[in-house]
């Protein structure tokens, strides 16, 4: 089996993870920061652990590291608790809906989109007229999409967000562990990020990583879920500090024991390495695909290890049962991301997207091509 | 040998606590608090010697980790 669906979900993980994870559950595994016994403290010192590896890869502190159950879960947490009642927010026009539905769900006339190609002076431009212009309070956006290898100006945007005393959102789902990120040099109030992609961890985690400045005024954010943490446990209400205003209920000390090692994993490699690694992959794929008559690829200008593509006469899930036949898993359709195929204009029939990881060699890529080739000379 | 708690705002801050006295070497343990530490219900603490109580208070303050209260035990 050859699987190229990493976007999705990273597969396979370092051994260290799937130890981790087995070690919490079978050894200590208590409820974290419940008890007063032994498995619960170790519990709650694998969670404290794993806030520290995320602090550390992105540059805050560990008790500004909400655990969610993904990042789906951290955008609308932290969209929530930023979003101002009168203020009105800006996305671009490559978001997962991860980020569209939260915010549309907030009101269809309270946001609105810049177009994300063109290039970063051009996006810059736009989120600056925006920003001036037309009363934004908040700007949410995807660091690098989960479509193919475009990136967005992130530090660039940040900078902006605070000349205009905007709030500022990243959703880092397909850059974390694969291309260098940090709170401060971003200006960003929140990174969010899953657990499962590129920081090779297991499903179940996912983060929003806040700054030292929301942080301080922790008690005016918006609750968005409420429940027991074993903290003020007599007061009706949220604690008014981070991490436990947010957090409800009881975390899954075994997924963020994972996590931790996964991060440490990235860390020991570095990013930047993982993600010139992916991105050399990404481009012989490309450079593959291309030599196939009735291939087209989209974006193949913005490079990375996420390729797509459709094959002339084949619906884009026609393609991936094939490849599934051949035991290649690709991902097909709109990747919940109808915005971003409306950018790349294949917002119709969507596309295949096959994405990689550090675990994937050039022969799966290679008999990714293969196989293309062989289902369009079939037809 | 007397031991000293500290009470702090949860075990996030206690474990964050714990570590930053661990580094200079200062022999911590998080321990979770009842009454009569926690008057707002549950909450965590490190129990430490109070012979390193005042250096422990500095580290904290040095570090802006808040704390609500220092007991003999």
């Amino acid at each position: 089996m050859i699987y190229l669906d990493n976007a999705a979900t990273t597969f396979p993980k370092p051994e260290a993870v799937w130890q981790a994870a087995d070690r919490c559950a079978r050894r200590y595994g208590g409820n974290p920061g419940r008890g007063s016994h032994r498995l619960s403290r170790e519990a709650a010192q694998a969670v404290y652990g794993c806030r520290e590896e995320i602090a550390a890869l992105f540059g805050g502190q560990p008790e500004n590291v909400v655990f969610t159950l993904n990042a789906t879960y951290a955008l609308n947490l932290a969209i929530r608790a930023l979003a101002k009642p009168d203020g009105r927010i800006l996305i671009s026009g490559i978001e997962h809906n991860a980020v569209w539905r939260p915010v549309a769900a907030l009101g269809e006339k309270r946001y609105e989109i810049f177009d994300a190609a063109g290039g970063d002076e051009t996006i810059l431009k736009s989120v600056e007229r925006a920003l001036a212009q037309r009363r934004i309070s908040l700007v949410v956006c995807t660091h690098l999409s989960n479509l193919c290898g475009l990136t967005l100006p992130v530090a660039g945007i940040g900078a902006l967000c605070r000349k205009y005393g905007a709030g500022f959102i990243i959703d880092a789902s397909q850059s974390a562990g694969r291309i260098p990120l940090s709170l401060e040099d971003c200006g960003a109030d929140a990174i969010c990020a899953p657990g499962h992609k590129g920081l090779y961890g297991l499903q179940g985690s996912g983060f929003a990583l806040f700054s030292e400045r929301c942080a301080a005024d922790a008690g005016s954010l918006r609750v968005f879920l409420s429940g027991g943490n074993g903290v003020n446990s007599r007061e009706a209400v949220m604690p008014l500090f981070l991490p436990e205003r947010f957090e409800a209920g009881t975390l899954p000390a075994p997924a963020l024991a994972a996590l931790a090692e996964g991060i440490r994993t990235v860390r020991r490699i570095g990013p930047e390495a993982i993600g010139a690694y992916e991105d050399d992959l990404g481009d012989r794929l490309r450079a593959r695909l291309s030599g196939i008559g009735g291939v087209t690829l989209y974006a193949p200008e913005t490079g990375g290890g996420t390729v797509l593509f459709n094959v002339a006469g084949l619906p884009s899930e026609t393609v991936g049962e094939a490849l599934d036949r051949a035991g290649i898993c690709v991902r097909c359709g709109f990747h919940c991301c109808p915005l971003g195929h409306r950018t790349l204009d294949t917002g119709e029939g969507g596309a295949v997207r096959a994405s990689v990881s550090m675990f994937t060699g050039k022969r799966d890529v290679d008999a990714l091509a293969e196989e293309v080739g062989k289902l369009r000379r079939s037809l | 040998m007397a031991n000293c708690l500290i009470t702090l705002r949860s075990v996030t801050y206690s474990l964050k606590a714990q570590r930053i006295l661990s580094e200079q070497g200062i022999a911590a343990q998080t321990v979770k608090l009842g009454s009569p530490y926690a008057q707002r219900g549950c909450t965590h603490g490190i129990r430490l010697d109070c012979r390193s109580r005042r250096e422990a208070e500095g580290l904290l303050t040095r570090n802006g980790i808040p704390y609500s209260a220092v007991k003999e035990t």
